[in-house]
């Protein structure tokens, strides 16, 4: 995936001041930054939940141009791309398995029955074999998560962008949904993940994009970036984080 | 002032009182078929903040929900007719607008104020809806149509239902100022019999009861309906 000169404003305020990003096939790129500096927006722009105001977005033969969006376009990128919301947004009142086989079967067009398998397969896959008829509130903000991912994962889609996945849950549900994004990484599924998780960060991305204030102001392997930033604001922003997690701790 | 009720007078009039029941419930029914729908649009239309559109409808909400039914009956059935009329008469039309049923002038007055009170419903239910819960939807790959239609949809019903239920009952009951345009529904008929055998009472009784039976029953019909929508409603 290939984002171009994307821009971004609400109203006066510039929230994406020109991103240009490549997110390589089968690796895990990691947006870090600052609270207010753009990450969720940049990922809602990728799936059109936020309508960019110039700038293109490149997938394979997808070419979405943000100042003549075509709803073929819109619909093509919003149909090989899959978020992961941090509020996990799972469709209330539909069973895990239904939240899952929604998509396969209104998009894909599968039979119910093609769709319940997939379903299952992937619900197994996220450690929810046990728990596929029940419904969204008699589930944990951890388990409710990782039926977000399967939902996600059940689409195949040829990225997956998670916006902070982890960050409305309970401490101690934090590693089951880390664990299987982990795995779903080693698999060589492609992600861009929006995280405050920095040892999760450092363990499971390829690229780590950092950004301030609507723009990308370095990248590079997490072991460089963390280890050598080169911008003061990324050593300030580093340092902030690290100490915190300390304090933590 | 002595006074006996006359029961074989009132068992008439119950029998008169019945025939008005489809009456009474085409009106319902055809200002719900009207209305509803109608009511989502203009929720929609004023929800989406379309220019002008969005402002005409304002306007047209509170006018329809702000007039009493009974002063839009005495204004339409007076200024309808012969207008109407003046206009077939201009195209040269041979057909007279009195032969027309009034029943007509009733769904149009029903339709248009259940349009305004159903749409105000539809706006607070749509509202309801946790905006994540359409994003989720189009991010799966759902048309914008369909993501409305599979999931917003669903939701909202659950949360307006109540509302939709208790509005549609007094409508049903607002219907009986019909009468006031010669239509025989529960209310015209019993009316025509305590004027035929001089007593009102009886009547009276008889139309309180009818109204509380039909609701009754239209009642349990939403609560029937509510109970398929429940799994949809927010914990
Ligand atoms: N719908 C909106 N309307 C107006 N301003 C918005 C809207 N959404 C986001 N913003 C503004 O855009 C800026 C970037 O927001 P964004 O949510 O992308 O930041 P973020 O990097 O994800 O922050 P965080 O780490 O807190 O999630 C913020 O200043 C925010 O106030
Ligand atoms: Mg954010």
């Amino acid at each position: 995936m290939q984002i171009i000169a994307l821009k971004k404003s609400f109203g006066k305020t510039a929230v994406l001041r020109g991103i240009d990003l490549t997110v390589p096939d089968g690796k895990v790129t990691a947006v870090i930054g600052p609270s207010g500096s753009g990450k969720s927006t940049l990922l809602r722009c990728l799936d059109y939940l936020e309508k960019p105001n110039s700038g293109r977005i490149v997938l394979d033969d997808i070419v979405l141009n943000a100042e003549q969006p075509h709803k073929k376009d819109i619909l093509a990128l919003r149909r090989s791309t899959a978020m992961v919301f941090q509020q996990f947004n799972l469709f209330r009142g539909r069973t895990a398995r239904e939240n899952v086989m929604e998509g396969l079967v209104q998009v894909k067009r599968m039979s119910e029955k093609e769709a319940g398998v997939i379903a299952e397969h992937y619900l197994n896959e996220v450690g929810l074999g046990s728990r596929m008829n029940y419904y969204p509130r008699q589930l944990s903000g951890g388990q409710q998560q990782r039926v977000g991912i399967a939902r996600a994962l059940a689409l195949e889609p040829k990225v997956i962008l998670l916006d902070e996945p982890t960050s409305a849950l309970d401490p101690e549900m934090i590693g089951e949904v880390l664990v299987v994004i982990g795995k779903q990484a080693k698999q060589g599924k492609t992600m861009l993940i929006v995280s405050h998780e920095m040892d999760f960060v450092r363990e499971i991305a390829d690229e780590v994009v950092f950004m301030d204030d609507g723009l990308i102001l370095e990248q590079g392997p997490p072991r460089e970036l963390f280890l050598n930033p080169v911008h003061e604001r990324t050593r300030q922003f580093l340092a902030r984080v690290f100490q915190n997690f300390d304090y933590a701790i | 002032m002595s006074f006996q009720f006359d029961f074989p007078f009132a068992r008439r009039a119950f029998a008169e009182a019945l025939l008005g029941i489809p009456v009474t419930l085409s009106v319902v029914l055809a200002a719900f078929l009207a209305g509803f729908p109608l009511g989502f649009l203009i929720a929609r239309c004023r929800l989406r903040r379309t220019p002008v559109i969005s402002q005409i409808l304002t306007v047209y909400v509170s006018f329809a929900r702000g007039t009493p039914v009974v002063v839009k009956i005495l204004l339409f059935y007076s200024l309808l007719p012969p207008a109407l009329e003046h206009a077939i008469r201009v195209l040269g039309l041979n057909f007279s607008i009195y032969d027309l049923n009034p029943i007509v002038y009733a769904f149009i007055i029903f339709g248009i104020t259940s349009s305004a009170t159903y749409s105000e419903i539809w706006r607070s239910a749509l509202n309801g809806v946790d905006s994540g819960q359409y994003e989720a939807a189009v991010s799966v790959g759902l048309t914008p149509f369909q993501a409305y239609l599979e999931v917003v949809l669903p939701q909202a019903l659950a949360i307006g239902a109540p509302a939709f239920c208790s509005s549609t009952l007094s409508m049903l009951k607002g219907t009986s100022v019909v009468f006031l345009m010669a239509i025989l529904d529960i209310t015209g008929r019993a009316r025509l019999a305590a004027a035929m055998g001089y007593k009102y009472l009886e009547a009276y009784v008889v139309i309180f009861l009818v109204y509380l039976t039909v609701c009754g029953i239209l009642e349990q019909v939403f609560k029937l309906l509510e109970q398929r929508l429940v799994r949809f409603r927010a914990s």
